[in-house]
């Protein structure tokens, strides 16, 4: 056994540690009584006539050899452990060779539980602890700055430059702004690239080395809009330039605007906003052709984040207070509101915070249910060592009797589970490589990215859990076993603890199973009802994204450009309907902001503390397009112009709580301080979780904007057939229009729909194999319960069924004992489930919690897969002849 | 089994041991020596079980073992008797009295 035989070599190299020196010292004081011995008989021996070389080696073989005899003394001496540890380890081998279904059984349940366990604490690592693979990652902390109590925002540009020179406690400050639209024009082909804008110590700051040419110099740091240089990410080179060993001193167009490149960054490298991937790099001073909404040199537009690295020997606490005490300086020229923030220093590790939120209820499910996977595993672990042990009752009890000591036992067995653990560990964290990239590929987009490797953490944690699960579930049912009555053991070899214990573990077994069952099912019909929801339609729809403001149009030049577009978009073959919608179509999205919200006449309370709503500017024919119904009045049409007079829409939620009815057809509103006609009202058509009420929200005439003059615009297309097949020709149709303008986000409603449930998909996903999972052992157990049951009753029963008895009774009897577990544990299942469902609330779209209908289907697999598991056995005892188990007896 | 050459009943060589030290302490190989030269050679000493044996005692607190130096110079592990070792050479001795008593008995009676 490999095993063994690597257990023999660490026993060899551990001797050599400390613990062992007064062992060696043994050695040493018994080979010298030995060589003395050897010598006198060896004298002996030539005095009585031999020769010198006889003499020896009769002494040595008297004395029974060397190594026989060494080993002998041994054995009587006291520090024996690690000498029975390796034995018993031999011994455990062979007999778990023995019995291979059992092993193999033993060593799957463990590997699924340290593969869950490992999948899930890698992405939360992931998530949260990961620090920025770049050199000393450890030494990188984020600085921005927070509104009590929990929101963040970033710092700015002015704040940043006054960071940098004043801050003692940082080594290098980069300002970077990572989620970056870049449109990019190269060797005729265009798109959009994920990029950054950083500053020119970014680079030097994370330690890294250009693959090729070079990255920014400080002097591209000083004036703005000069310097239209650019570094290309490695996987761009790669792909988009072929890997050009001369693309040094190309030039590219990047949001319209000419760049040249002066590098490649490393392979690996892609960017410092954890989860976003960066493919394009360019200098703080170009800010304003990477970003457009705002001017961000200017202190009210603060989009660059703040990355810095900590000065040698400078702990997080030093710089955290070192920054309290530049706040002031930090935060002067800030509006009041923004200057009473404070400053945060955190160490860069994990995804953006925002998203860090995001995924907390993700990770507290995932989390729970790896553990539960992790408690199930183990306890059948647990209950297949007390089966196993007690069918071996017989053989201890021998080995009892003949002076075995009770922890000599108890070593025994817990050295047979500690081999099924490290071998189940080893193939757990194999499988965990797969289930690792299962997951991230969930959270991966084109411009998404959640890296799971298998790093030094994870593993640490993959084997301290692996082994603690392993002694703890071995070290019960060893216990159990070793506390062998040795007649009474060797008379009958008793199992009916064992069947005690199994019947427990089916009921833990079904309690998981209803309960992740019913939660699996939850999110399933919700998932269903998000995507269709009754008062939308995605299927069918296309969206798109028009950019002019990327490559700089003026409102003019860009509305004229979106109209042009649409115009074309029509016209393709295929295409039913298209209209314009200001943010983005997702249903969950927040449309294109908030706006406040009130009756006309009504005094606007100040300090801003008016209702606000979410807003939407929608073109014509939108909701038509979605298939939303109108409850009241009109939809917008081509006459609402900017010309004429100004008209919106409300949602039955918004018409409800200003009046109180959905009859408001002629009323005004008034939305951030315009007055608007409401000329209709929708359905409430945005999924929302359970428990929140559905939104108010507000829709104004495309081109009547609250919001000031359209520039970009996305796109609702509803075509005839498949959406996908639609995207190409669309695409061409809107260049034909302007092939200057970036053109991004083509996709189809449903997969962008898809992409925003990732978190719930994911927690169907997991939950329906984790439930299968306990349903299939929970079934596996009940099978042997109630086959036991049959060997305990076999007399019985052929008694019953030789008085004639109905075979159909018989098994009756047995389903009705056997499913006592599955009855018990359906009880306390659907107790969980009904307490632990709200939790799920966040994700539950259009269903409640506690769903009757889910509760049944879930309770029904449930019993309906554990009668056919207890029909099997007892059909079986029913069938015998019981002639047959007389004579047996 | 080659009874003849003189193998120990089991069970007696801790009371041979134990007997052989009664007078001074000795190293393993003074032991055999010892042994032998009482038994006029009739005993032969398994010198494989010697050294586990004379450890066996140790940990039950019946020698103690020490090094020292020979006459001729060389250093040994000299065994010696304990006041629980003497204690059980006597137990050890009355015992294998009474049975060897008793064996004789057996085994002088004339048969039939």
């Amino acid at each position: 056994m490999t095993w063994a035989a690597w257990l023999v070599r660490a026993r060899a190299a551990l001797r050599l540690v400390a613990g062992f020196v007064q062992r060696r010292s043994q050695d040493a004081a018994l080979d010298e009584e030995l060589q003395f011995h050897i010598d006198h008989a060896t004298e002996r021996n030539i005095r009585r006539g031999m020769t010198a070389d006889a003499a020896r080696r009769h002494a040595l073989v008297t004395l029974g050899g060397r190594a026989r005899w060494t080993e002998a003394t041994r054995d009587e001496q006291r520090s024996r452990l690690l000498d029975d540890v390796v034995r018993d380890l031999r011994y455990g081998a062979a007999a778990l060779r023995r019995n291979i279904g059992f092993s193999v059984g033993g060593v799957i349940t463990v590997a699924l539980g340290v593969a869950a366990t490992t999948t899930v604490f890698n992405f939360v690592s992931a998530v949260y602890l990961r620090s920025l693979a770049v050199p000393e990652g450890r030494r990188l902390v984020r600085i921005h700055s927070a509104v009590p109590p929990t929101q963040e925002s970033t710092l700015g540009f002015p704040a940043f430059v006054r960071l940098r020179e004043h801050t003692r406690s940082l080594d290098l400050v980069a300002a970077h702004y990572s989620t970056a639209p870049l449109y990019v024009k190269a060797r005729g082909e265009s798109g959009e690239v994920p990029g950054a804008v950083v500053s020119a110590a970014y680079f030097r700051m994370l330690g890294l080395r250009p693959a090729l040419g070079r990255f920014f110099a400080p002097d591209e740091d000083s004036v703005p809009d000069r310097d239209a240089v650019a570094v290309i990410g490695y996987g761009l080179w790669r792909s988009r330039f072929d890997a050009d060993s001369q693309v040094v001193g190309e030039h590219i167009a990047i949001n319209g605007r000419s760049f040249t490149i002066v590098g490649v960054a490393p392979p690996e490298f892609d960017g410092v906003a954890g989860g976003l991937v960066n493919a394009l790099w360019i200098p703080m001073m170009m800010l304003r052709t990477g970003y457009r909404f705002c001017d961000g040199f200017d202190p009210s537009c603060a989009v660059t984040a703040i990355l810095a690295r900590l000065a040698p020997g400078v702990t997080l606490p030093e710089a955290q207070a070192e920054l309290a005490g530049l706040r002031t300086m930090l935060l002067a020229g800030d509006d009041s509101a923004r200057a009473a923030r404070g400053i945060i220093v955190e160490p860069a590790k994990g995804i953006r915070d925002q998203e860090q939120v995001q995924y907390a209820t993700l990770s507290k499910l995932l989390w729970a249910i790896a553990i539960v996977l992790l408690v199930v595993a183990s306890a059948n672990l647990g209950g297949l060592l007390l089966a196993r042990g007690m069918t071996r009752r017989k053989e201890f009890a021998l080995r009892a009797s003949l002076g075995a000591g009770r922890w000599r036992i108890v070593r025994q067995l817990l050295a047979e589970s500690l081999m099924l653990g490290v071998t189940g560990g080893v193939a757990g964290v194999a499988l965990s490589l797969v289930t690792s990239r299962a997951l991230a590929g969930f959270f991966t987009t084109e411009n998404r990215r959640l890296a799971l490797p298998l790093d030094g953490r994870v593993l640490a944690f993959v084997v301290c859990a692996t082994l603690a699960t392993v002694l703890i579930f071995g070290l019960f049912p060893a216990l159990r076993v070793s506390k062998v009555d040795v007649s009474e053991a060797l008379k009958t070899g008793g199992n009916r603890a064992s069947s005690r214990a199994r019947s427990f573990l089916v009921a833990g077994q079904t309690v998981l199973a209803v309960a992740m069952l019913t939660a699996a099912g939850l999110l399933s019909r919700s998932f269903e009802r998000a995507m269709s929801g009754g008062t939308f339609d995605p299927r069918h729809v296309a969206q798109v994204r028009l950019r002019p403001r990327l490559v700089g149009y003026a409102p003019d030049r860009a509305q004229a450009y979106v109209h042009a577009a649409i115009e074309r978009i029509r016209a393709v073959p295929g295409v039913v309907a298209a209209a314009p919608a200001r943010g983005y179509l997702d249903v969950q999205s927040t449309g294109a902001g908030t706006a406040t919200v009130g009756l006309p006449g009504e005094a606007l309370v100040a300090g801003g503390t008016a209702p606000r709503v979410d807003y939407f500017d929608v073109g014509p024919g939108f909701f038509a397009t979605l298939r939303v119904p109108m409850v009241a009045g009109r939809e917008f049409s081509e006459h609402d112009t900017p010309s004429a007079p100004r008209v919106a829409l409300v949602n039955e939620r918004l018409a409800q709580r200003l009046w109180g009815s959905i009859d408001v057809l002629d009323r005004s509103v008034v939305l951030d301080g315009r007055t608007f006609r409401v000329v209709g009202v929708v359905k409430d058509y945005r999924p929302h979780p359970f428990g929140e009420s559905p939104r108010g929200a507000a829709y104004v005439a495309y081109w009547q904007s609250a919001f000031g003059p359209q520039v970009d615009a996305n796109i609702a297309i509803r075509v005839a057939g498949d959406p996908l097949a639609a995207l190409g020709p669309i695409r061409r149709a809107i260049e034909s229009a302007d092939p200057t303008v970036p053109v991004t986000e083509l996709k189809s409603m449903e997969g962008q729909m898809r992409s925003s449930y990732a978190q719930v998909r994911l927690g169907r996903v997991v939950l329906t194999a984790s439930a299968a999972l306990a349903l299939f052992l929970a079934a596996v157990g009940l099978y042997g319960v109630v086959a036991y049951l049959v060997t305990q009753r076999a007399r019985e029963i052929a008694v019953r069924l030789a008085v004639g008895a109905p075979p159909a009774a018989v098994v009756v009897m047995l389903l009705r004992q056997g499913m006592r577990p599955i009855v018990v544990g359906g009880a306390i299942g659907l107790v969980v489930s009904v307490a632990a469902a709200p939790l799920l609330s966040r994700w539950l779209f259009g269903i409640a919690p506690v769903d009757v209908a889910t509760i049944l289907t879930a309770l029904t697999t449930v019993i309906v897969v554990a009668l056919i598991a207890s029909y099997v056995p007892a059909r079986h005892a029913a069938a015998t002849d019981p002639a047959a188990v007389f004579r047996s007896d | 089994m080659a009874r003849d050459r003189g193998d120990l009943l089991q069970g007696t060589l801790d009371m041979l041991l134990l007997k052989a030290l009664q007078l001074e302490p000795m190293h393993g190989w003074g032991i055999i020596e010892r042994i032998e030269q009482w038994s006029k050679d009739a005993l032969q000493v398994n010198q494989g079980s010697l050294y586990p044996a004379l450890h066996r005692l140790t940990r039950q607190g019946f020698i103690t073992s020490s090094w020292r130096v020979t006459e001729n110079n060389r250093r040994a592990r000299y065994y010696a008797l304990t006041a629980a070792g003497r204690r059980a050479l006597a137990e050890e001795r009355a015992i294998w009295e009474r049975l060897s008593h008793a064996v004789n008995l057996v085994m002088k009676l004339a048969p039939g």
